[in-house]
């Protein structure tokens, strides 16, 4: 099988490659650093799977161009792989069909094993997303609507301006944020959502 | 059975001035809710004791006349004459409740009233300066605590507001206590630092147009928007700090990937250390072993090598991969020119430079791309021909259109050529 690595990271990449040179079953195709440039390879019909990281260069998400691909040429295999624990990445990589995910350093899995089941059929997913300490809970203890409410926040928006995004009232959102500090125990709703950042559960640069 | 009649004329006499005392008090009394306080209730209830208490005054009078005149009585006189006594004094007594009735309703009306006077007092005491012009600005009626704010604040008397307006106006726009300003309200700071906030409006009475001058202390409320605007600033900066933090956060990552790839090396490099010493050590050390060192060695160079940290020049090694990518699909690019002069415009270059190739790819087959970067006084021209076959009805789609409109937000412009060669043609002015 023909790989595609897409990862900015040198380190990464390296690793990636050297992971796959010990399995007869895959070559690797290219590794570039940017997921903009994986659609060439699609085009040319040079590649059989990509494991595709999700903050490219050039501030290119690789969502978003995994989605494009599946959609022009559902063939291609797809395995998005991250060290971002960010929640929205996972939903993201369902909707548009991709058939893995891996996380570079939660992984349960090594990656070979992700791409053998995925080579043969399956959609491998973690079974749920890293759980991180923020304050005095677990990141798997906040609702979705609650992760977008953070992330809206994270990206300077006022209340109202996120009660417009999301299609819900003012006073909901403030509901949420009232329900995420006494969750996490932060009384100042900017240091809740710094954490948030800090931690990499909300990534707004790429999404 | 004692009638009217049969009782002294001196008593008779005094019944009629009692009952005449009782009609001029009601009398006065209905004077006084006519004139002073109109209250059509009242006043009914008033006219009609005083309409009974005339009628009786009248019967009375005609009596005494007639028994003056030693008159033979008939009629109604005489019926009035039969009547006992006791009923005489019965209505007497009756007119007495009615007259106490009718003051006291004139007593309950005397106290719910305002009188002029009343309204005056409170106008003046008023801890809000209020004042009244007419429309060529003539103070008509001001308060107290009006005229004391223009005193303190201009040092002279409330006459005229046009000119005590346009001052506080200059005194407003020096102090500069709010961004916005409002065409009929005026915020200035006096010396104690309160804030007082004097608005102006047009009021209509009788037909006549008059201006109104409210001045009030708003030093509470301007503290708080204040604060709350000094808060929101605060909050603006920290939002911003978290979206510089968040569109750090991918280059942070990756630091932390390189920090976390270098422990794992380093602890690499101290177990093969390690193994190493002891195969050395070891008495029974066979080629099998030494050749697992090797191995083992070359494995962490390998690794090693790829520790080393990535070159500079970001724009650089983005156009040189889009590159490298048109050759490993098997486009042949042959780049004229250095890309350098778009710098400033790198992204969206690239960016075309991409749907371009792709284009040519997927609707022209294309396999040899000529990249020409023509470096003019006035611009800069990036000009990227293929050997595709050209489209008969070429139209820009979304992709395309995309771009068109990011080039032409950051000032460049964008067209084709499709005469004997296809040609995109990208330009930026200098």
């Amino acid at each position: 099988m023909r790989v595609l690595i897409v990862d900015d990271s040198r380190q990464s990449k390296f690793y990636l490659e050297s992971r796959i040179q010990t399995s007869p079953d895959y070559q690797v195709v290219a590794t570039i650093a940017s997921a903009a440039n994986a659609e060439l390879y699609c085009i040319r019909k040079s590649v059989d799977m990509i494991l595709m990281d999700v903050c490219t260069a050039d501030n290119t998400s690789g969502l978003e161009v995994a989605g494009k691909i599946k959609k022009n040429y559902p063939d291609i295999k797809i395995i998005i792989v991250t060290s971002m624990p960010e929640h929205s990445f996972i939903k993201k990589a369902r909707e548009y069909n991709c058939e893995g995910f891996w996380y570079k350093e939660y992984g349960e899995m090594d990656i070979l094993e992700v791409m053998d089941k995925v080579k043969n059929g399956r959609y491998v997913y973690p079974s749920e997303s890293p759980v991180i300490e923020i304050g005095y809970c677990k990141s798997s203890e906040f609702s979705p609507r609650e992760y977008d409410v953070v992330r809206l926040l994270a990206d300077g928006k006022s209340r109202q301006e996120i009660a417009d995004e999301l299609g819900i009232s003012s006073r909901t959102v403030r509901f949420y944020i009232d329900e995420l500090k006494s969750k996490t125990g932060y009384e100042d709703t900017m240091k809740m959502v710094a954490e948030f950042v800090e931690k990499k559960l909300v990534i707004n640069s790429i999404r | 059975m004692i009638t009217f009649d049969k009782i002294p004329l001196y008593l008779q006499n005094l019944y009629i001035i009692i009952l005449m005392i009782i009609a001029t008090l009601m009398l006065i009394l209905v004077l006084m809710e006519v004139f002073w306080y109109f209250k059509t209730f009242a006043l009914t209830v008033t006219l009609l004791l005083f309409g009974i208490m005339a009628v009786d005054i009248i019967g009375k009078l005609l009596l005494v006349r007639r028994q003056y005149e030693h008159l033979e009585l008939n009629g109604f006189l005489l019926h009035l004459e039969c009547t006992p006594i006791y009923l005489h004094l019965l209505l007497l007594g009756m007119e007495l409740i009615y007259l106490l009735i009718a003051a006291f309703i004139g007593y309950w009306i005397w106290k719910h009233q305002f009188s002029l006077n009343s309204i005056r007092e409170a106008f003046a005491k008023l801890p809000t300066g209020v004042c009244f012009a007419s429309d060529t600005g003539d103070v008509l009626l001001s308060n107290n605590a009006a005229n004391r704010f223009v005193w303190n604040v201009l040092g002279c008397e409330l006459l005229n507001i046009t000119p005590v307006w346009e001052r506080l106006r200059q005194i407003e726009n020096e102090q500069q206590l709010s961004n916005q300003q409002s065409l009929n309200s005026i915020k200035i700071m006096l010396e104690d630092y309160t804030v007082k906030e004097i608005n102006r409006k047009i009021i209509r009475v009788d037909n006549k147009r008059f201006v109104e001058i409210i001045v009030s202390d708003v030093t509470s409320l301007y503290n708080l928007s204040e604060e709350v605007k000094n808060n929101n600033e605060n909050l603006q900066n920290i939002r911003n700090e978290l979206k510089e933090l968040s569109k750090n956060l991918v280059k942070i990552n990756h630091e932390e990937e390189v920090v976390r790839h270098k422990i794992r090396i380093h602890n690499d490099v101290g177990n093969t250390i390690l193994a190493t010493r002891n195969v050395l050590n070891s008495e029974n050390c066979s080629r099998s072993d030494l050749l697992n060192i090797s191995a083992q060695w070359r494995n962490l160079a390998e690794k090693l090598i790829g520790m080393n940290g990535e070159t500079s020049e970001e724009n650089s090694i983005q156009f040189k991969e889009i590159l490298d990518t048109a050759e490993q699909v098997g486009v042949k690019v042959t780049l004229h020119g250095d890309f350098k002069s778009f710098d400033e415009h790198a992204f969206i270059v690239r960016q075309v430079l991409r749907e371009t190739l792709i284009n040519a790819i997927r609707h022209g087959q294309a396999d040899e791309m000529d990249i020409y970067v023509n470096d003019y006084f006035d611009r800069t021209e990036l000009r990227i021909t293929n050997n595709g076959t050209i489209p008969e009805n070429f139209n820009e789609s979304g992709g395309l259109k995309n771009l068109r409109e990011g080039l032409v937000r950051e000032g460049g412009t964008l067209s084709f050529e499709t005469d004997k060669i296809f040609t995109t043609i990208i330009n930026f002015k200098k």
